[in-house]
């Protein structure tokens, strides 16, 4: 597998760790709900098709990224930095 | 003071005048190292800040030196200059980003020859091709779990950095791989 | 067989001397293992798989499915290379397999007799049949292992080298024959950068024995020219991965001498923008009873033996096809000296073309007949030949022709393994009898023999149908398996075509069935009514061909894991530092004096420290710059405790849970200025730290200003801990006060030791007074000769792991092995650290009914009772016999020897521990027939209020 990284382009798969679902939120951390919290910490869709996940660029520039990738057929579909997706994402 | 000492050399017996490997024609690659005084990352809190190239651009002005980005908010500079880190702590304000001495966190290892891209190919998953990695440009990776910043001096020269700690793994592991085509440890 | 004294492209004024099976034979640069015996006059080359049947080469190529060998050098065994693939070198040492005592006479042929009880199956039903429930599969057990596999692994270690290397191109042509020059040259000229493999020796493919070598060099010219291409010989890719990356193994020097620092074997891993699949095709066998005696080879093979490596068939030779291409083989060959004598074509009418070439050749044409049996003991000496009809059942009398070679065409299957590796279905072609190249990506290509180009049509029959055999026929020649295996299958269910595969094993030896695939596929569609697009293949999987695990390791064996070494690594090794390696770091266990055990050496060291002072090398732990206006912020989010409130200059014990409340490390922040923070991790978790602070700045709170970088090498660090430890600390610091109000418990001052600019932190992890001094790595050696100077009057020792271990575990303070991924703050008697006034990560789920349920394991200590050492993992239970442990109440986490107690000690997780302090127990380990008694106690063993750490 090969990712391309927005900043250090196009690299090997061995360079990246999954760092998770990128389709949460995280409930406030105020809040002691344990559903919502056991939900956010335990529970994933288990996605057939286009994933939205994290990836962290260990062994390069150690930035986190969303990528999309196709569980069936490993086709990386886009890439963003994880800081500018959540800071965009943000109301 | 601190300054004026020299640190110690961080790599061992492997450190002496050798060739390894192929002994017959010219090396295919040639092993040096400089003492750089000052390394250090800045690291900014916005992606892309310029002032990652000020940075960069103040130590390259010092001349012989070494500057790049190394990620969206990163950049690594290394020279043979003492006074790096206040002159780059009063370039980047506390409200946009920090600067991290690294002085005695890495170490500077140099390999130049005609088959420096064959035996670099060795270790790292990287097109090391000139067509791909120009000179004038430095990334970020690693050799298993060694991380290091690799950065192209010309056609057949590269410095490369890795942690301290693993110095003389990673010049054992450059030898070994050089030793196909003969490598010089130019002590 | 015989040489011809002309033709090839083997160098006949060069001899090369080779044994097989302790034989002396010659041949020439240029030979193949095979083609060197076929050459002088070996005709038996191995035995077969199950029934031990004398076997001879099918094939030329990698198509070979029988002449599988092992090659001896210096004394190291690679088994089950196919001989047309070992290039001959000069001293090869070469030997056949699965045969005893020898080729010739071979006791595993009594097989043959119980030939029809070894059916496909036979194992599971003798022995879950009438023998089920017996003993008597683990008596045959010795016998059957032994006669199980090809070839035998050496145990010699293997001195070669191995390398891995990383390519990319633009695009990697897969196969180096005629069309994949073609498509790499006009990549090439258009500037592309090229990749061009193939598993050969030369490149070329067909070119080689169809006598276009002019043809083939000016290609090659010409992409030598454009200097755009990297041409890899002996390179077999193997392996597609996503993303375009390849597997390749090049074949470095096993035809040679290695040079100083070569490797054998060369992994190379490319990434390739576009791929040309160029792969070819290989003929298939047809399959009728005999089809297995030596002597019948593939048509173009025994053409490829005579054009590329100058070996004849024999003196006479047949054909017995189902299409075109075996008509134009013989006229080749005929061309080379031998005679064609015969040729037997399955189809009842076919062209005038062919008919011509028959005559030419004054070969007797037999068409709408087939071979349904060979003759011959030595080697093939005659074929029978008889009427078929459509079917190919048999009509008529058969008649014996004589014949020293028969050359067999099947039709011809592209090598399309590469292209479906991916899980892509290959189609079908009914035109051309073949599973064809699946639905590619965009950028992947097909070219040549491999798409079709130039292949025939054969008849749409493989499998000839006498009325009684007389012989058994082949399908799958590597496994033994026959025409009635595919039967046997059908009736018995096994219907799949993944299941016929592990039923039968066709298709599963190391030649991956690209021989044999096909036909047992036909007659399976056959006998079910379906057509073979629909009954399909296997899944192909890399890797395509056998590949070495030296080449896959490559520099990943023995002492794999990379060294990481501290500034005073030497220093601990010239000073009785018995060190090793805990994960990657290398730390001294303890320094051992002339004559002690490693136990007295720790529990002296450990005794000094309490009692004067110790120094001991910290440069591993974890060290991570916070900053930014957001840092102190940042860090009371991560920590349970405030951090936001620590002063300038002081520094703080912290933990950190995980998002599910369990606890994940502990460490120590180091407030250096207002938006400066210092953490330290434990050793082993520094990575997974760094990496947790990172996924909560990038992708949870990307709004705060704040940044962490590793800075674990930049600074070495030491502990000087004991009763002693600030008088000397006071002698060697200068530029800072170390006294108690100056430097108080937690306090940091700057300070300068040898010239150095230091940082010491008050801290301590041993319950002595502390403290840890930093110093940049490359001037640490010396602060750390300074602080031993100075200490040398007032009996400062050095001290490693195990001492440090010890004087943690008398103090009850938590490491690693306590904080295991199970365990929460409270039990570890650390959840007073939870802060109530903020929320932290971990604060929603720490309190969920199953983490503060009575019944938990918590911390305490345990000290033996009966003079015997506490083993770590051992359980304790309650039940003081040894036969009847009962259930296990916790494990023990550490275990030393305490000078402070004048015990052995160690600390537990135990049920409801803290209830527990002041009972006995007893720890059982009946793996290692450990049953002994041990008192409950609190885990704090030694200055249980901090004095000593205070004062």
């Amino acid at each position: 597998m090969r990712i391309p990284c927005p900043f250090c382009g196009l690299r090997d798969g061995v360079e990246f760790s999954y760092q998770g679902d990128a389709n949460r939120t995280r409930p406030d951390p105020v809040s002691v709900d344990q559903t919502v919290w056991n939900d956010h910490v335990f529970n994933r869709v288990n996605t057939r098709g286009v994933h939205r996940e994290f990836w962290l660029h260990n062994h390069g520039c150690r930035a986190h990224l969303v990528v999309e990738r196709n569980t069936v057929t490993h086709e990386i579909v886009s890439v963003a930095l994880a800081r500018q997706f959540v800071l965009e994402r943000k109301p | 003071m601190a300054e004026t000492l020299v640190p110690a050399h961080p790599f061992g017996d492997l450190w002496r005048d050798a060739r390894h490997g192929r002994m017959d024609g010219a090396p295919g690659v040639t092993l040096t190292s400089k003492l750089m005084r000052t390394m250090a990352e800045v690291a900014c809190f916005a992606v892309d800040d310029s002032l990652l190239s000020t940075a960069i651009g103040a130590t390259r002005a010092k001349g012989g030196a070494f500057g790049f980005r190394t990620g969206p908010q990163r950049a690594f500079i290394a020279c043979s200059h003492d006074d790096m880190i206040p002159q780059l702590k009063s370039l980047i304000p506390v409200s946009r980003g920090a600067v991290i001495d690294q002085s005695h966190g890495r170490v500077a290892i140099r390999a130049q020859g005609p088959d420096v891209e064959w035996m670099l190919a060795k270790l790292f998953a990287l097109d090391f091709d000139i067509r791909a990695f120009k000179p004038g440009t430095g990334v970020a990776s690693a050799h298993h779990v060694v991380f290091a910043l690799i950065y192209r001096e010309s056609d057949t020269a590269f410095t490369l950095f890795p942690h301290r700690s693993f110095a003389r793994d990673f010049l054992g592991a450059l030898v070994r791989a050089g030793e196909e085509r003969g490598i010089v440890v130019d002590a | 067989m015989m040489r011809l004294s002309q033709g090839g492209r083997i160098d006949r004024s060069k001899t090369l001397h080779f044994t097989f099976d302790g034989k002396a034979f010659t041949g020439h640069p240029g030979d193949t293992l095979a083609s060197a015996l076929a050459a002088n006059g070996v005709r038996l080359f191995g035995r077969s798989f199950k029934y031990h049947r004398r076997r001879g080469l099918l094939g030329a190529g990698i198509e070979e499915p029988n002449a599988l060998v092992t090659v001896i050098d210096n004394g190291v065994r690679e088994p089950n290379l196919p001989a047309t693939l070992v290039e001959l070198k000069d001293g090869l040492i070469a030997e056949s397999q699965n045969r005893w005592p020898s080729l010739g006479f071979d006791m595993g042929a009594v097989n043959q007799l119980g030939a029809k009880v070894f059916g496909a199956g036979f194992y599971y039903k003798t022995f879950f049949g009438p023998f089920r429930s017996t003993r008597v599969w683990h008596f045959f057990e010795h016998f059957i292992r032994r006669a199980a596999g090809l070839g035998a692994a050496g145990d010699v270690p293997d001195p070669a080298r191995y390398e891995r290397i990383n390519a990319f191109c633009d695009m990697l042509v897969i196969g180096g024959g005629g069309a994949g020059l073609a498509a790499a040259l006009d990549a090439a000229k258009a500037g592309k950068r090229v990749i061009v493999c193939d598993l050969a020796p030369v490149f070329g493919g067909r070119m080689n024995w169809t006598g276009e070598t002019e043809k083939r060099d000016a290609l090659l010219a010409a992409l030598d020219a454009t200097g755009n291409a990297r041409l890899l010989p002996r390179t077999m890719v193997w392996g597609h991965y996503d993303g375009n990356t390849f597997a390749a193994i090049e074949n470095v020097a096993s035809h040679r001498q290695s040079l100083p620092g070569e490797p054998r074997h060369r992994h190379w891993v490319i990434r390739a923008g576009a791929v040309v699949l160029a792969t070819g095709a290989t003929e298939r066998p047809l399959v009728f009873p005999g089809n297995d005696r030596p002597g019948v080879m593939l048509a173009n093979s025994m053409l490829r033996m005579a054009a590329e490596f100058g070996v004849a068939p024999g003196e006479t030779f047949g054909m017995f096809t189902n299409n075109d291409s075996a008509y134009h083989a013989a006229a080749a060959l005929a061309a080379f000296g031998p005679r064609c004598v015969l040729i037997v074509d399955l189809r009842r009418s076919v062209s005038a073309e062919m008919r011509a070439i028959a005559i030419r050749l004054k070969a007797e044409l037999r068409t709408g007949h087939a071979v349904v049996g060979t003759t011959g003991s030595a080697g093939l000496n005659g074929v029978h030949v008889a009427p078929v009809d459509a079917e190919c059942h048999v009509t008529g009398t058969e008649k014996l022709f004589a014949v020293h070679a028969l050359g067999m065409s099947g039709g011809w299957n592209p090598l399309i393994g590469l292209a479906a590796q991916q899980g892509q279905k290959p189609g079908f072609d009914d035109t051309l009898q073949a599973f064809m190249p699946p639905a590619l990506p965009a950028e992947w290509r097909t070219v040549g023999a491999v798409a079709g180009v130039g292949l025939p049509a054969p008849a749409p029959v493989l499998m000839v149908r006498p009325k009684k055999p007389l012989d058994k026929a082949f399908i799958d020649f590597q496994h033994d398996v026959t025409d009635t295996d595919i039967d046997l299958a059908h009736r018995e269910g096994f219907i799949a075509v993944e299941h016929l595969k592990r039923y039968t094993t066709l298709g599963m030896a190391t030649d991956q069935g690209r021989t044999s695939n096909v036909a047992g596929i036909a007659r399976m569609a056959e006998l079910l009514g379906k057509t073979v697009g629909e009954t399909g293949t296997t899944r192909f999987r890399a890797p395509f061909s056998g590949v070495s695990l030296g080449s896959i390791a490559a520099e990943r064996f023995g002492h794999i894991m990379p060294n990481r070494l501290t500034p005073m690594q030497d220093w601990h090794t010239a000073n009785g530092g018995d060190t090793y390696a805990a994960g990657l770091w290398h730390r001294p266990m303890a320094y051992l004096k002339p004559g002690e055990t490693l136990e007295q050496a720790y529990v002296r060291e450990a005794k000094a420290v309490r009692q004067a002072a110790g120094l001991v090398d910290v440069s591993t732990l974890g060290k991570i710059l916070v900053q930014g206006p957001d840092a102190a912020e940042f860090l009371d989010r991560v920590y349970t405790n405030m951090m936001s409130t620590l002063p300038v200059m002081k520094a703080r014990y912290g933990l950190m849970l995980r998002e599910d409340g369990l606890l994940f490390d502990d460490g120590t922040a180091w407030r250096l200025a207002e938006d400066e923070f210092l953490v330290t991790t434990t050793t082993a978790n520094a990575g997974k730290v760094m990496e947790h602070l990172e996924f909560f700045l990038d992708c949870i709170w990307p709004d705060l200003g704040c940044v962490v970088t590793s800075v674990t090498d930049h600074w070495g660090g030491m502990a000087l801990a004991g009763p002693k430890a600030r008088d000397i600390l006071s002698t060697c610091v200068t530029g800072a006060a170390v006294d108690n109000a100056a430097l108080p418990h937690m306090g940091i001052v700057h300070g300068v030791i040898a010239g150095v600019k230091v940082m010491v932190a008050r801290l301590s992890f041993s319950g002595e007074r502390a403290y840890e001094i930093y110093a940049p790595s490359g001037h640490a050696q010396r602060v750390w000769d300074a602080v031993m100077a100075a200490g040398a009057a007032l009996g400062l020792v050095p001290y490693g792991l195990e001492a440090l271990g010890t004087l943690r575990v008398e103090k009850g303070h938590v490491t690693g092995a306590e904080i295991d991924g199970r365990t929460t703050a409270d039990d570890l008697g650390l959840g007073g650290m939870l802060s109530k006034k903020k929320p932290f990560i971990g604060s929603a789920m720490a309190y969920r009914e199953g983490l503060v349920r009575d019944g938990r394991l918590q911390l305490v200590g345990l000290k033996s009772l009966d003079g015997r050492a506490l083993n770590g993992g051992a359980h304790v239970v309650e039940n003081a016999a040894p036969q009847e442990p009962a259930e296990s109440l916790g494990h023990v986490t550490a275990a030393c020897f305490s000078p402070a107690v004048n015990a052995y000690v160690g600390l537990a997780l135990v049920r409801d521990g803290r209830k527990r302090i002041g009972q006995n127990a007893f720890l059982a380990d009946p793996l290692r027939g450990i049953h002994m008694p041990v008192a409950i106690v609190s885990p704090h063993m030694i200055d249980p209020d901090g004095s000593r750490m205070h004062g």
